[in-house]
């Protein structure tokens, strides 16, 4: 049975893209999302595995409505061939805990022996959609993964975590989930045959009806209470000496604000 | 009717851009400074494949429309302008006539090693004395046994100096004019036919332009591009209004560009108290930019469109590029004002733009000369201007 790996992908609002609090409850973010840096690392390393096993199936979910779909086809131009859309846009709405409870049901009958998705999203940083589908899955995970080495005879792999500029390396058996940090690959930019693809791919669509998942509790227990803006940062205050008088000029001024005695 | 662009335009945009913020983008100062041709980048970029954008797919290309191309061309202006110009030159001009024309040896020979990036390619319209006008061409294509004689000399050819073949406007007839006009393939290695002097220009640094020099070059028949000899002048007009239609779109991109920078710049520079965006004068400049922005992006568009659909539209083309690149050098100029006395300074990059916008007044015919031929259709036209 050739290697089987499965990459979650997400579209998260371009860096640039202008965010203001609408109102407590919701954002106003301009129309300009992208694949989630960590995803497009997270396909990469699949990418890479598949140059080691090329027989190996890659395949990528996203779940959610318009916005997967842009996802799914940026993963096409990346190199991946078969995508899934979980849901629909009305899954956008739900808490993150549906969310991968539903790519769960979808991965268990897709049974990979990899998963690999973004440590974080790129909006809401809240790196709990790897851990959660684990979870579901009854398998174990890694976070914030910079190497990995697969032994898909051995049904074995070798993963490097970076933990306070130490690597920690780890050996699990498969099947495993871990999270894409940055240094497990670089993403390339797509060549214009595979965005024609892209462009023109049919994305097949999997209903939440199909997996029987819409019973299960859609907003658990996380209240999202309000947005709030960050304080504005206190005025900037230039040291007017030249270097080095200003070494003094700076040391005085710290201890007539009290930050030096 | 419908203005939007559809999703999978949408996704081959974002796709563009990615490449043009990763690969280019960051090189943007250094080319500008080097004002030499960046090979490496150049090898790196055709590899993603969009040189091919508008040739079939049996020599490597994709085949794409009008609008698709159009695309690309607005987001690739978003990098260096130079850039910008050898790659539009490689896609459009400098490989259309071979494409549409030549024989399927020359095609494989010329036309697949340049849609790889391998072989580069221009177009040679200008003369010392003649660019808008080209009745003027005085560079001559003389019958011989098997083939045609060409004498001459071609001024401000992008890409011209690092060329290894070249599609050349000559006259065959010069007692007739624009009916005397023929397109042919010289390619490097022909005796006669060399480099001349290299055109350092104010802007749009990263293309090289230069003379070519024609002395005696003598071409097989085969490299006629084009059905029959005289016949040049008709096929001309089928890639003025494509190529017009990209300096447009060059030409809002260019002024998207410096007027975002512009912005940030504005909300972030203190005078008075305030950050400069919140007076009136300053927000007079975004507000009158957007509205000619907008006017300049939905005419070139629309001309896309017309071209894809196969409607008379040489007028609309120049309209799109006159109008369009006649609100980048304003957008531009506004930039400079908005940044003051730092839009001087050589690290800033309004003094850039400025630069690069100015070389959008040339090509694709002089405003001067579209106007008159905009007005003169204008006057023969029915009781409305629609």
């Amino acid at each position: 049975m050739p290697l089987k790996i499965a990459v979650l992908v997400k579209q998260v609002p371009d860096h640039e893209a202008i965010i203001q609090i609408a109102s407590e409850r919701e954002l106003s973010i301009e129309n300009r999302y992208v694949c989630s840096f960590f995803d497009e690392i997270a396909v990469e390393a699949a990418l890479n595995i598949q140059k080691k096993y090329p027989d190996a199936e890659l395949i990528a979910l996203s779940a959610g409505g318009k916005k997967a779909t842009d996802a799914l086809r940026r993963a096409i131009a990346l190199g991946i061939d078969q995508v899934e859309q979980i849901g629909d846009e009305s899954i956008e709405r739900t808490e993150s805990n549906f969310i991968a409870y539903a790519l769960a049901a979808r991965l268990k009958a897709l049974q990979p022996h990899l998963i690999i998705c973004g440590k974080q999203a790129g909006d809401d940083d809240m790196a709990s959609i790897g851990p959660m589908v684990a979870e579901y899955l009854k398998i174990p995970h890694a976070s914030a993964v910079v190497s990995l080495d697969i032994d898909a005879g051995a049904n074995k792999i070798k993963i490097g975590r970076e933990v306070e500029g130490e690597i920690w390396q780890l050996e699990s058996s498969l099947p495993l989930l871990i999270t894409a940090e940055k240094g497990l690959a670089e993403p390339h930019v797509p060549v214009v045959t595979r965005v024609m693809k892209a462009m023109k791919a049919k994305i097949q669509q999997v209903p939440l009806a199909e997996l029987g998942v819409q019973e299960y509790e859609q907003q658990g227990r996380i209240r999202r209470l309000r947005y709030v803006m960050p304080s504005s940062r206190p005025p900037v205050t230039m040291m007017q000496q030249p270097f080095p008088l200003n070494i003094e000029e700076l040391i005085n001024h710290l201890k007539e604000k009290g930050v030096l005695s | 009717m419908d203005f939007k662009f559809t999703d999978e335009q949408e996704f081959f945009r974002a796709s563009v851009r990615d490449a043009v913020d990763r690969l280019i983008r960051p090189k943007i100062q250094e080319i500008d400074e080097a004002d030499d041709f960046p090979m490496e980048l150049w090898k790196e970029f055709a590899q993603l494949g969009y040189l091919g954008l508008r040739h079939p797919e049996q020599y490597g290309g994709l085949e794409s429309d009008v609008i698709t191309s159009m695309i690309f061309y607005e987001e690739l202006a978003r990098g260096s302008c130079g850039f910008a110009m050898s790659v539009t030159m490689q896609i459009l001009m400098g490989t259309y006539f071979i494409g549409r024309f030549a024989n399927e040896e020359i095609k494989q020979r010329v036309l697949v090693p340049a849609i790889k990036g391998e072989k580069i390619g221009t177009i040679c319209f200008t003369e010392d004395q003649s660019g808008s006008d080209l009745a003027g061409t005085r560079t001559t294509a003389v019958k011989r046994d098997n083939g045609w004689l060409i004498n001459g000399r071609k001024m401000w050819i992008t890409n011209g100096p690092i060329c290894d073949f070249c599609t050349v406007l000559a006259t065959v007839d010069p007692s007739k004019g624009l009916d005397g006009l023929s397109f042919f393939l010289v390619e490097k290695g022909t005796d006669g036919f060399s480099c001349g002097q290299l055109i350092h220009k104010l802007g749009s640094h990263g293309s090289v332009t230069g003379e070519l020099i024609f002395d005696n070059v003598f071409v097989p028949d085969e490299n006629l591009l084009g059905e029959g000899a005289g016949n040049g002048m008709k096929y001309t007009t089928d890639i003025l209004n494509e190529v017009r239609v990209m300096t447009a779109l060059m030409a809002c991109a260019i002024a998207d560009e410096a007027i975002i920078d512009a912005r940030k710049f504005a909300q972030q520079r203190v005078a008075f108290g305030s950050a400069i965006s919140k007076y009136q004068l300053i927000r007079a400049k975004f507000a009158n930019h957007w509205a000619w922005y907008e006017a300049a992006r939905l005419l070139a568009y629309k001309a896309a469109w017309m071209i894809q659909e196969g409607i008379e539209c040489q007028y609309e083309c120049m309209l799109a590029k006159m109008f369009a690149t006649e609100m980048c050098l304003s957008a531009v100029d506004e930039a400079t004002r908005i940044y003051g006395g730092n839009s001087f300074a050589m690290e800033y990059p309004p003094q850039r733009f400025f630069r690069d916008a100015r070389f959008l007044l040339f090509g694709g015919g002089c405003h001067e000369v579209l106007q008159n031929a905009i007005g003169a259709a204008f006057l023969r036209r029915g009781s409305t201007s629609k």
